[in-house]
């Protein structure tokens, strides 16, 4: 045969195991489960009741307990699977009935809803059939689960009344009676005849006003602790059952056993003075017997899965209960949380059950007395008339708990738990002890895999696949502080959005321009004034030695020879460069030389022009276009021109501006001029540069400077290009001969010459403009410089004014 | 598939030519030289050019804002009659006629003039500013230098004080040392940014030529 | 060829190699970290908010020749004007460009039609955001000042070449109540700009905009390039004024 596969652990083992030899997981499912993808379900398809081969619910016998009925209520809602259970237990809030916790409750194993068919038996009409119905059916589970009966349960056989529904798998398997009927369903029959009536309609559990018997708090109590139970023996077991059957003579209803052995609570009295906690096989045979016909067959018991335990540990729900199934759920173990959530969500099923409760049948005398096996504390559970097994049971330690004290909280007298029990049960004691984690890990209880309904396992499955209740949250929607503040910034840009905005027309008159306007008169005044009421007294400077040297290089030229001309200014600067170049341009012609005007911009060739004429006025001159002087016009391209008229002067200019007024022609300066004996520019006496730009001096310096070999350069430019110049003059070799710097420059200039010209005319207004100049400076800045101080502004962050 | 071979050709172009002209600068080989100095030629061709094409752009540009009647209009107007009226007079008396040189001396001169006027008071508005708008200490010592350059310049009330004025005063020193010494450390940066934007032209990296 | 030609093209040489070095170094390491310029930190800032308040952006790439050594800071600002050009596309008034040269005109023209072209919006597109202000430095500016003034602009970027006439220009633009953020390769134009603009770009920092734009990680790397080259530099000068204090050159 094949090996069968642990659902658990996925290792191999021998087919005719039960148990896995690796992790002692079940390998075959409980009648009713079923493995599938590892996990435990239940069998749908296999109906309660149908595997007994009759219909349970007419099936008559003696009355059952509440808890019992219970049990029958819920095999008639179906066993609901794990997911809906799951979900039902965590939706918040939700209202549930015991009978829709019973639908969707927690899986209960096959031997536990078996028991809840013994114990909810509905009055059957033909209590004969029924209960021949009941035999066949019992006969078929119990050939169905042959071998995983217990042997404490098959000894219940002797007792068992075939008319009784099946409550367990163990009790199947006894209902091999002589006329196949099971014996112990047969004693139950014979004490149902004995005039035990059906157990109580429904039994009541304090806390829980549904009439829905089909508590499945109670059942699954009922099945933990059933499946906690060890399995007794049969001598044990028979025992107790035997004692019943003496109780089973006795005429009392069970209602009213029930009533007279408990003061607010209700015990099925086929438990009340039950005695060994297992009854044998033969003994629940006779409770099957007991009860009537017809009644509804609940699941099959589940086979018990912990392994047997000595002889002296008895079942909880049948040793020395009381006839009392009253269940106080909120004694369960407070500090657990999910036993809190849980007994919560039964209460509110529970409390919130509309359906009716399901009339159980009288159980028999032997169940009379026997309080339901879930309950914990308070319970009763023997009434005032104590079985004789159960005096006879050893004390076993119990562990200190709320239950050693005799009297709780409510005035009702504590009833003895065996010892086996009171070591399972949580107490209150060892909650100090425990971390709040292994309290609830005891507390919890399985829900999935073969351990299903076991309290204190390791899960079978991971916490992430829990669906915990979520904590609930306010629908209102949150906003946080920062986000409220953006929302109404928007809203106010909302409200302004149709409003028009006044513009803000532009100031006319503003401090910018007032301050300005106080520069222009301040400046005006001055120059004015100096210009035309003096200013010639004052000294002009003295002449520094690069214009000396200047000097000394014109003065150096031959007389009429070739001096090159560049006038590259702009006209904007003509008033700077004229009063600095007009005395230097007077003694060249005053040597006679022959200019030769050039320019790199596009309006020099008219200011060279302008500047001729201005010298011939100034310096009585009779400088002549052609004769004197030659103009070759622009030549663009800016450096790359400069460079290209340094290495081909020809090509690049071969014709100048002016007409030949004969020929009407452009004069060809290269053939026709003083100029035809010219082949480079090396060939002129001097380069005389007129510029105010830096960047001039530097193009005319770096580009036709190396090929002027010995020819000198000199320059003529604006102040502000003094600094970048004196390198040139000063390095080593002298890269210009000399320059003439601005209107001090040529002021010295014309000092140093003796001849005075517009420099000298405006020294005295320069000297008196520049210092008004420098007072605004002062004092405006002074003006500014507070409010800096006061509020300094990043750079490039003026405030506007 | 249409096919946008401009942008490859002129770049091929652009690389080509500054290439040739960059090694023509540095190796003067027969071949090399020629071909550098008949770019070159080429260049300042195309310079005068390019002058002519600014001078049809700034025409189309003010005669569009004449017709749309946009604001300034009226001096687009005069802007291009001054144009055409010019170019008549050059074009009739040559570029050194009288009337030409009168226009240039009445006209285009002293209007510059005038702005240069115009700039030196807007330099000592700024310079009178600069502390309330940029208040830190390079300003304080910017407008300091500023102002004994200016002192040193002119004789104060016809006196030229020892230690201020001449070759050893204070104003050689700023401009013959400080001055030139931080032009010098400018310029040379700005010969790096130079020679790396023309060498990204050559690459191909930059491509102001294409559309 | 001379000792001065060989050094030339070894420097040249060693720019380009460095260049090429970080280049790919760049791609590694997406281009590192750049110190911090505040004027182009704030520029970001100022195009967001001209766009949002529907102002004009306003770009002016100076008056140098292409062909020129002044060529290097007007390409820079074409540069910028296209990284821009995208960024301000969305707002209600087009950007314009102005330059004193003509072909700078040209250029500025092709850049601002690409951004469009690339932003598949090539039907605003009009010829005329790119203007010839003026030929002469001064009608340059007179004829840019008209933008500032009545074109609503409230971010102007001067990049390129310019002399002491953007004086004017930055003066314009503070009545107007307009950010400036200036930036040339003139030494007068650096020291007026310090005075005159909110943002000026002083030394080689007009260099940097297209890095700091993000234009592309060459830019980087050549930025990286002249920093490495600066510091030779600065070798150099400093072996070589030894050297001279020694006697020995």
């Amino acid at each position: 045969m094949e090996d069968v596969r642990c659902p658990m652990c996925g290792k191999p083992n021998p087919p005719d195991e039960e148990v896995c030899q690796f992790c002692q997981a079940r390998l075959r499912p409980i009648e009713g489960f079923a493995f599938s993808d590892g996990d435990l379900y239940f069998d749908s398809s296999k109906e309660p009741g149908k595997e007994l081969g009759r219909d349970v619910n007419t099936s008559t016998g003696p009355e059952l307990p509440d808890w019992l009925k219970s049990f029958r209520q819920e095999d008639d809602a179906g066993i609901p699977s794990e997911e809906e259970s799951l979900e039902a237990s965590i939706q918040p809030g939700q209202e549930s009935s015991q009978e829709e916790i019973f639908s969707e409750g927690v899986e209960l194993p096959a031997w536990l809803h078996n028991l809840g068919e013994e114990a909810i038996i509905e009055e059957s009409e033909i209590p004969g059939e029924e209960s021949d119905n009941a035999l066949q059916g019992v006969e078929e589970l119990e050939s169905s689960l042959e071998g995983s009966i217990p042997d404490w349960l098959s000894n219940m056989r002797h007792v068992e009344d075939p008319s009784a529904p099946d409550e367990s798998l163990s009790t199947k398997q006894s209902l091999a009676g002589t006329d196949g009927e099971p014996e112990w369903l047969r004693g139950m029959r014979d004490s149902q005849e004995d005039g035990i009536t059906a157990p109580p309609d429904e039994v009541k559990i304090p806390g829980i006003e549904s009439d829905d018997s089909g508590d499945i708090f109670t059942q699954s109590e009922e099945e933990k602790e059933l499946s906690g139970l060890p399995v007794g023996t049969p001598e044990g077991i028979t025992d107790w059952l035997r004692q019943l059957e003496e109780v089973e003579g006795k005429t009392e209803k069970p209602e009213e056993a029930v009533a007279d052995r408990s003061d607010d609570s209700e015990v099925p009295g086929w438990l009340m003075g039950a005695g060994d906690e297992f009854a044998e096989p033969e003994e629940i045979s006779e409770l099957e017997e007991a009860a009537s016909p017809g009644e509804e067959i609940q699941e099959p018991k589940p086979e018990p899965i912990i392994p047997p335990q000595e002889e002296e540990i008895v079942p909880a729900w049948l040793s020395g209960l009381e006839a009392s199934t009253e269940l106080i759920l909120e004694e369960r173990a407070p500090e657990v949380t999910g036993e809190e959530e849980f007994s919560s969500l039964l209460e509110e099923k529970s409390l919130e059950s509309e359906t009716p409760p399901v009339k159980a049948e009288p159980l028999p005398d032997y169940f009379q007395g026997s309080v339901a096996p879930f309950t914990e504390e308070e319970l009763e559970l023997l009434g005032e008339e104590m079985p004789a097994w159960v005096e006879n049971l050893p004390v076993s330690e119990t562990v200190a708990g709320p239950l050693e004290e005799k009297i709780g909280e409510d005035g009702i007298e504590r009833g003895e738990l065996p010892g086996w029990l009171e070591a399972i049960r949580p107490s209150e004691t060892e909650e100090a002890t425990t971390s709040i984690s292994m309290v609830e890990e005891n507390a919890r209880v399985e829900s999935a895999g073969p351990l299903v309904g076991l309290r204190g396992v390791l899960p079978a499955e991971p916490e992430i696949s829990r669906i915990n209740k979520t904590s609930g949250y306010s629908v209102k929607l949150q906003i946080p502080e920062k986000q409220q503040a953006r929302i109404t910034a928007l809203q106010e840009l909302m409200k302004t959005e149709g409003k028009p905005k006044l513009v803000q027309d532009r100031l006319v008159i503003s401090s910018q321009h007032i301050l300005r306007i106080l520069i222009f008169v301040g400046l005006s005044l001055t120059i004015i004034w100096t210009s035309f009421f003096g200013g010639e007294n004052i000294l002009l400077p003295a002449f520094p030695v690069e214009v000396f040297d200047a000097s000394q290089a014109v003065n150096g030229i031959p007389s009429g020879a070739p001096v090159l001309l560049a006038v590259d200014y702009e006209p904007g600067f003509s008033a700077e460069m004229e009063a600095a170049s007009t005395t230097v341009i007077d003694h060249l012609m005053l040597k006679g030389a022959y200019l030769t005007i050039v320019s790199t911009t596009p309006t020099g060739p008219a200011l060279g022009e302008r500047l001729v004429n201005l010298v011939n006025r100034r310096g009585n001159h009779y400088y002549q276009d052609s004769n004197q002087y030659i103009n070759l016009g622009y030549i663009p391209g800016g450096l790359t021109g400069l460079l290209a008229f340094a290495e081909m002067p020809q090509r690049i200019t071969p014709s100048s501006l002016t007409i030949d007024k004969n020929t009407g022609k452009q004069i060809r300066v290269w053939q026709d001029t003083q100029l035809k004996n010219l082949t480079r520019l090396a060939d002129f006496s001097l380069v005389l540069v007129l510029t105010e730009s830096p960047d001039t001096v530097r193009s005319w310096v770096e580009q036709v400077q190396p090929v002027l070999r010995q020819t000198p350069i000199v320059m003529v430019t604006s102040a502000q290009a003094e600094p970048l110049i004196r390198p040139y003059y000063e390095g080593r070799p002298q890269q210009i001969k000399g320059f003439v710097a601005g209107v001090a420059g040529g002021a010295s200039y014309e000092k140093l010459t003796m001849r005075l010209g517009p420099a000298a005319k405006q020294w005295g207004a320069f000297s008196n403009g520049l210092l008004v100049a420098i007072l605004i400076i002062l004092v405006g800045g002074a003006i500014n410089a507070i409010p800096g101080f006061i509020h300094p502004t990043k750079r490039g962050g003026e405030a506007k004014s | 598939m249409k096919l946008n071979l401009r942008a490859p050709i002129s770049s091929s172009i652009a690389i080509a030519v500054g290439f040739l002209v960059l090694l023509g600068y540095f190796f003067d080989f027969g071949l090399l030289t020629a071909l550098r100095r008949v770019f070159l030629q080429w260049a300042v061709i195309l310079a005068a050019i390019a002058m002519m094409v600014g001078v049809a752009n700034l025409f189309a540009v003010h005669w569009t804002k004449i017709k749309t009647w946009q604001a300034g209009s009226g001096y687009s107007l005069i802007l291009l009659l001054s144009l055409l009226i010019t170019l008549m007079v050059v074009g009739f008396f040559g570029p050194t006629g009288s009337w030409t040189l009168w226009l240039f001396n009445y006209i285009e001169v002293p209007i510059e003039s005038s702005l240069m006027a115009i700039l030196a008071i807007a330099l000592a508005y700024a310079s009178a500013r600069l502390l309330r708008r940029r208040m830190n200490p390079f300003s304080a010592i910017f407008l300091f230098t500023a102002l004994i350059v200016l002192l040193a310049t002119v004789p104060i009330l016809g006196i030229e004080l020892p230690g201020l004025h001449g070759p050893d005063g204070i104003r050689s020193l700023i401009t013959g040392i400080f001055t030139v010494a931080g032009a010098r450390g400018i310029l040379l940066g700005i010969v790096l940014g130079t020679v790396a934007t023309a060498l990204r032209i050559i690459m191909g990296i930059d491509r102001p030529y294409s559309e | 060829m001379n000792l001065s030609s060989i050094t030339g093209f070894g420097f040249v040489l060693i720019f380009f190699i460095l260049m090429l070095v970080f280049f790919v170094l760049s791609r590694k390491d997406g281009g590192g970290t750049l110190r911090d310029i505040g004027a182009f930190s704030r520029i970001s800032r100022a195009i967001g908010m001209a766009v949002e308040a529907g102002k004009r952006l306003h770009i002016s790439l100076g008056r140098g020749s292409i062909i020129g050594v002044q060529a290097a800071p007007a390409l820079v600002g074409l540069s910028v004007l296209e990284r821009i050009a995208r960024t301000a596309s969305m707002s209600d008034r087009p950007m314009i460009s102005t330059s004193g040269e003509g072909t700078l005109a040209i250029l500025s023209q092709g850049a601002m039609k690409s951004a469009y072209r690339n932003l598949n919006i090539l039907s605003q597109y009009d010829p005329n955001y790119g203007r010839l202000s003026g030929l002469t430095p001064f009608a340059y500016a007179c004829g840019t000042i008209p933008v500032i003034y009545d074109e609503e602009s409230s971010l102007n970027i001067l990049l390129g070449h310019f002399g002491s006439e953007i004086a004017l220009i930055a003066d314009a633009s503070e009545r107007s109540g307009g950010m400036t953020l200036a930036g040339s390769d003139s030494l007068p134009a650096q020291a007026i700009l310090y005075a005159a603009a909110h943002e000026p770009l002083i030394g080689e920092e007009v260099y940097a905009a297209s890095a700091y734009v993000q234009a592309g990680l060459m830019h980087t790397a050549s930025l990286r390039a002249q920093d490495a080259l600066r510091w030779l530099f600065v070798a150099v000068l400093f072996l070589g004024a030894l050297l001279k204090l020694a006697g020995i050159v």
